[in-house]
């Protein structure tokens, strides 16, 4: 979704490439070394059918987001981004298509603050202050260049549902091979929702990716993921009744192949994307596996169709008999394999915005009523010009 | 003649071993650029591009493997005036190249180079003008005039990089404007009878272009840079373009010739694809090159 995925870095060279304009420096008040803005903004509205809550159907915010980019001085560049989204209900998180988005108001968080190292020697790469944990393909995705609205299921139960963004310290280096292999080790506070937050134990990790160039139109991404880190009393769900201690420890593996047509500006393109989170929770031996597979298809200018699909799954302890049907152990907590099924169809018809239609099935194989969402969110970007990352 | 050349390249390569210095690498972002660099820079520079000319450079997807290009630069040359913002900006970040930051003499944003740019915004932008490029037209490489202009900045640039090798690079870039200061005359003399039609454009990139030989733009198809145009504003234009008896539509081939041909057909026109960069089609080998089937493919749609 190139011509949506947004702003991160729009603008250092824009600022540089500026005119310069009226000065006054008797005042000492000037605008020249204002940071470059932007302003995303996520519309949504949904119509649920669904066996565990109501509270789908609507509309909301799903997100708007301020962010601030700017050179700092020779030394460090700087990326802030301040997000406001619905009130996390956590009592309603719910293993499948999302969290609950409650209409009890909105909160901020300071979702990214980093500063980024320009002066380092041997091309070394040094991040500090609060960014998405690079695992994976998806984790590391602001929502608004999410391939779906909703992240996989099985990024929400393994990796979380609010994002993986941490405090620390991030290193990482293109490493001397024939192809452009980048391997990032990163040690920061956990506080997400997998984590023990009262622990005083880091989260440590790393990511490999290896980029292969098959021709100057198509490419294929290979990458590994690995972080470990104190776990949470409730992590994965795993039985309400436990209060998990101990590690957790998260593999990923995932496989991207991306073909972007020369033949016209926004002609055809397609990206194809498999990704693989193997949980080891030092506690809880059901063996958790998740994986998604999507592929999204730019079939004309301002079209893109996206097709996923994705399965959470996990081996349950043969249930006592009379707790079976007991009404704690239903719903969030009773499911052994979701599956999810996505479509979408975007109309992109700028850089600056998307107006995109999704339709997701949920199926926990509990009862008979599959769950089913349809959404209709708008996602809009003002300000300085939008970075496409690749 | 093929001989002298070799052995000059030897004895200039000597030289610069003789110094101990390796060759200056400098990464170009469009094939244009990579050409003058080449041509000033010789045998004292390593010369790589980014955008390949069959890409749109608007649009460039911003595959890592070129930050890694962008890592090993001692001098990046861009066009500047946000053509490269799109992609630019995200490979600089991933490249981690102090020697090519903003602002350090690494650091060459060709635009500078201009006397003059043209569709500088005199009124508020607003994007509902589409994706404007506010600090003017980017497009300003397809006047050879400022082609020559460039190749000067680049030659005080690389001599202030590598002071040893000043006067080679001074007269490299004051022997190409002689070889293409002849030919700029000619190309505008033989584009007289291209200069009684006025043409009508896909995407707003021919302005210098017509600026420098003389010719009449009525308009572009896409006049939103960057948005689908919209079928009211196609309709007018094919009225004018049938009113005013335009004959060609130029586009660059990254253009959506579909539908530029479907317009050129409607005001009773022909679609001219053009190179509009180096390599943009198999012909355009080079910058001259370039100029010459630009010329040839104007002249031959006005039937000379
Ligand atoms: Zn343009």
């Amino acid at each position: 979704m190139r011509a949506r995925q947004c702003c991160l870095l729009a603008a250092f060279c824009a600022a540089a490439a500026a005119p310069v304009l009226a000065q006054s420096t008797a005042t000492g008040i000037s605008p020249e070394f204002n940071p470059a803005i932007s302003v995303n903004t996520l519309v949504i509205g949904r119509v649920a059918e669904r066996s565990t809550d109501r509270a789908y159907n609507g509309g909301d915010l799903q997100e708007a987001e301020v962010q601030f980019t700017s050179v700092v001085d020779p030394y460090w560049n700087a990326n802030v981004v301040f997000a406001v989204h619905p009130t996390h209900d956590h009592a309603q998180d719910n293993a499948e298509g999302g969290e609950t988005e409650s209409h009890g108001g909105y909160e901020g968080d300071v979702e990214v603050a980093y500063v980024d190292g320009q002066a380092l020697p041997g091309g070394f790469g040094l991040r500090l202050g609060k960014d998405y944990l690079p695992f994976g393909k998806h984790v590391p995705l602001h929502t608004h260049q999410f391939p779906f609205v909703d992240s996989p299921v099985a990024i929400q139960a393994c990796l979380g549902n609010h994002g993986l963004t941490e405090v620390g310290v991030r290193l990482s280096h293109d490493l001397p091979l024939p192809w452009y292999s980048d391997l990032a080790a990163y040690g920061v506070d956990g506080q997400a929702e997998i984590f023990d937050g009262a622990s005083r134990d880091l989260v440590y990790g790393a990511r490999w990716t290896n980029l292969f160039d098959l021709s100057l139109e198509s490419t294929v991404e290979v990458g590994g993921s690995w972080l470990e880190g104190p776990l949470s009393a409730d992590y994965l769900l795993l039985d309400p009744d436990v209060t998990l201690a101990g590690d957790l420890a998260v593999w990923g593996a995932d496989l991207t192949y991306k073909w972007i047509s020369a033949s016209a500006s926004k002609g055809p393109a397609l990206t194809m994307t498999g990704e693989v989170i193997v949980p080891r929770p030092d506690q809880g031996a059901q063996d958790p596996i998740g994986w998604y597979a999507l592929a999204q298809y730019r079939f004309a200018r301002n079209w893109w169709l996206g097709l996923g699909a994705g399965v959470l799954d996990r081996d349950l302890p043969e249930p006592a008999e009379e707790e079976e049907s007991g009404p704690e152990h239903g719903g969030l907590f009773a499911w052994e394999e979701v599956r999810e099924y996505k479509a979408n169809l975007t109309w992109v018809p700028s850089e600056f915005s998307a107006v995109r239609l999704e339709g997701a099935r949920f199926d926990d194989q509990i009862g008979d009523n599959d769950d089913w969402l349809v959404s209709l969110q708008v996602n809009v970007t003002i300000g300085s010009h939008p970075a496409h990352l690749y | 003649m093929p001989r002298l050349t070799v052995i000059a390249g030897l004895v200039a390569g000597l030289v610069v071993g003789a110094a101990g210095a390796a060759p200056l690498k400098v990464v170009c972002t469009l094939t244009d650029l990579g050409w003058l660099a080449a041509e000033v820079g010789g045998e004292d520079t390593e010369v790589a591009v980014l955008c390949p000319g069959q890409y749109d450079p608007h649009f460039l997807p911003a595959r890592p493997s070129l930050a890694r290009e962008l890592g090993k630069a001692d001098l990046l040359c861009y066009n500047g005036l946000e053509l490269e913002i799109g992609w630019l900006p995200a490979l600089l970040e991933k490249a981690r190249n102090p020697r090519i930051r903003p602002g350090t003499a690494g650091d060459l944003d060709c635009s500078q180079a201009l006397s003059r740019v043209l569709d500088v915004p005199t009124g508020p932008v607003s994007r509902a003008q589409g994706d404007v490029h506010p600090l003017g037209n980017p497009h300003y490489l397809l006047d050879p005039r400022n082609g020559v202009l460039v190749a000067k900045l680049m030659a005080a640039r690389m001599s202030e990089l590598r002071p040893e090798a000043a006067e080679r690079f001074q007269d490299r870039a004051n022997r190409l404007a002689a070889d293409l200061t002849p030919r700029i005359a000619a190309w505008r003399e033989a584009a007289a009878p291209v200069r009684e039609r006025p043409l009508v454009q896909y995407h707003t990139q021919w302005e210098y272009l017509a600026d420098w030989l003389g010719l009449e733009l009525l308009g572009a198809v896409e006049h939103r840079p960057g948005i689908s145009p919209s079928p009211r504003h196609v309709e007018e234009l094919e009225a004018r373009g049938r009113a005013t008896g335009v004959r060609e539509l130029i586009a660059a081939p990254w253009n959506h010739l579909d539908a530029a041909r479907k317009a050129a057909d409607r005001m009773g026109a022909v679609l001219v694809e053009l190179p509009a960069a180096v390599g943009a089609l198999p012909e355009a080998v080079d910058y001259v090159a370039m100029f010459d089937l630009i010329l040839a493919r104007l002249l031959a749609a006005a039937g000379e």
